[in-house]
């Protein structure tokens, strides 16, 4: 299956795709070939000069990091990742770089006046996105390096597109699809928001499945970045959806009280530190409607996980700039919702599954999708 | 007056070329773009190296997994870059390969054009999974040496007790 080619896409030649098609079978590679040999490294080596170090079990994923450490094979297999990392970015964004103008003056082109857009230049940009450019890609969701720039849009469509391999659907839109089909759908078949609001919704990948869901409804759209927005707007235009983005910050916006039925986010949560996480919350409790729900897509935290598997998937909180995905997995995040304002029989963590394969250092696994779900009473 | 202009033209000409007496030494793909002032570009985003229409380096900074402030790194991002070339490479000889069975004639511009149906796509997939088995085999190697338990010095040991026994 080939990413489905709507009018914002970039245009790529046969060399951008090669070097994208190495780009996948090197991360590919690595997950299921080289991965699994950390944790021979760790049986064989690490674990048992720590026990000769320290007289007892690496006590948790922090420890077996610090035995895993000064492994040649962990530093190599570490810094190969990053490497593929930077080479993703690299393959992708040498298209965009050529073609930056066009593109914005595509998208600019490409309003038809079905959804909105609004940015806003004084947005202050919170430290978790002022000091780190998530997933190492360049620029962040936010960098603008031309007028009306949407470069960055363009790089996270296309770059998701191929870091996932495809798994995330032709549209990119598995895990809104996923919230709709595996979730919404059965437990809620009757279910008919007036307004819906996707949180860190970046290009609207995932917000678009709701405006095919609830055609009635009147869906909305907001992140950081402006880039993202208006490339997401210009891609929600081409594809025929109405869709309203704005450029805000999750923690506080400027929509009324009770204005949505539902709220959704995808894999946003483990991209917010806790404190902006609790706002989050709080503000998604203020801006729901009494029977509104809210659900956010992400995945599960570190309670029941061994230990070695925890520091497997913990890598990425270090050395893959995914820096509260490891803080994120450590919050109760149902506690934080009660705190937030939900009733905590309303309160619920929900898998449903997707069709997403997961880099934990175990053969390839089908994904599931851990659901933060609440009803406001 | 024509033959001290020429003159002065090849002196200009074998003269070392510096980088900076270069426009741009960057290829033309990575500096087309209406840039936006320096000015205009926030002070809190990743900020491109001159002649760059967008960065290279995400904020954040960049691990060092050998002591040795990042060298290592740089190497093995290079070996990764350069894999990827020759993969490119051998793409473009396999379309090539395509385009010469079909027609006969190799026209640039159908090489650029081309797109590999979804059976191609799977077996060029299977294809850079095998070329990467074969550059990354060395984590193979490291993989089967900690499972036989083989220390830093065991083969040292073995020159050693050879040496003892002469």
């Amino acid at each position: 299956m080939s990413q489905y080619v709507h009018p914002m896409l970039p245009d790529e030649e046969h060399d951008d795709l090669a070097r994208e098609r190495f780009v996948q079978a090197l991360k590919g590679h690595i997950a299921t070939r080289v991965s699994p040999g950390v944790r021979d490294v760790f049986e064989h080596r690490a674990r048992p000069r720590w026990i000769d170090d320290h007289g007892s079990e690496p006590a948790d994923r922090h420890q077996i990091r610090q035995a895993l450490q000064p492994e040649t094979y962990y530093r190599l297999w570490s810094s190969v990742r990053r490497s593929s990392q930077h080479l993703l970015w690299a393959s992708v964004g040498e298209s965009i770089a050529r073609q930056v103008d066009e593109l914005a003056a595509r998208a600019q082109a490409m309003d038809q006046g079905l959804g909105s857009l609004r940015v806003d230049p004084d947005l202050e940009i919170p430290w978790y996105n002022a000091q780190v450019d998530i997933h190492v890609m360049p620029g962040g969701y936010r960098g603008e390096y031309v007028e009306g720039d949407v470069a960055a849009g363009a790089l996270y469509d296309r770059g998701v597109y191929v870091y996932a391999t495809g798994q995330m659907g032709a549209l990119n839109d598995d895990y809104g699809q996923s919230v709709v089909n595996n979730f919404l759908a059965p437990r809620f078949p009757d279910f008919a928001p007036r307004r819906v609001l996707d949180v860190g919704c970046t290009v609207g990948h995932c917000t678009l499945p709701y405006v095919d869901a609830f055609p009635d409804a009147e869906v909305h759209g907001i992140d950081l970045g402006a880039p993202v927005l208006r490339y997401g707007h210009a891609r929600a235009e081409a594809l025929g959806r109405a869709v309203h983005f704005s450029q805000q910050n999750a923690e506080a916006t400027d929509f009324p009280d009770g204005h949505f039925d539902l709220i959704v986010s995808h894999i946003v949560v483990h991209e917010m530190p806790p404190a902006a996480l609790r706002n989050m919350l709080a503000e998604c409790h203020r801006l729901l409607a009494p029977g509104g729900l809210m659900v956010h897509a992400d995945f599960p935290g570190y309670a029941g996980v061994d230990p070695l598997t925890q520091a497997m998937i913990d890598w990425d909180t270090h050395n893959n700039n995914e820096p509260f995905w490891g803080p994120m997995r450590d919050m109760d995040l149902s506690a934080a919702s009660v705190a937030a304002g939900f009733d905590a029989d309303h309160v619920d963590e929900v898998v449903v599954p997707t069709g997403r394969i997961l880099q934990t250092g175990r053969h390839a696994q089908t994904g599931n999708l851990w659901l933060l779900t609440a009803q406001r009473t | 007056m024509s033959k001290v202009t020429h003159r002065l033209r090849l002196a200009q000409r074998d003269s070392p070329v510096h980088l900076s007496d270069c426009p741009n030494p960057l290829p033309p793909m990575l500096r087309r773009g209406n840039l936006m002032a320096m000015g205009d570009v926030r002070d809190d985003q990743a900020r491109p190296a001159e002649g760059r229409v967008l960065p290279t380096k995400a904020l954040g900074t960049r691990p060092s997994y050998f002591d040795d402030d990042g060298a290592t790194d740089a190497l093995v991002q290079m070996v990764t870059a350069l894999t990827a070339e020759v993969w490119s490479l051998r793409e473009r000889l396999t379309t090539l390969e395509h385009l010469l069975g079909q027609a006969g004639v190799v026209d640039p511009r159908a090489v650029d054009g081309y797109r590999p149906d979804d059976e191609e796509q799977a077996a060029r997939r299977a294809a850079a999974g095998e070329f990467t088995s074969r550059v990354f085999r060395v984590f193979d190697e490291l993989r089967e040496a900690a499972a036989a338990g083989e220390g830093p010095n065991d083969y040292t040991a073995l020159v050693d007790r050879a040496y003892e026994e002469l």
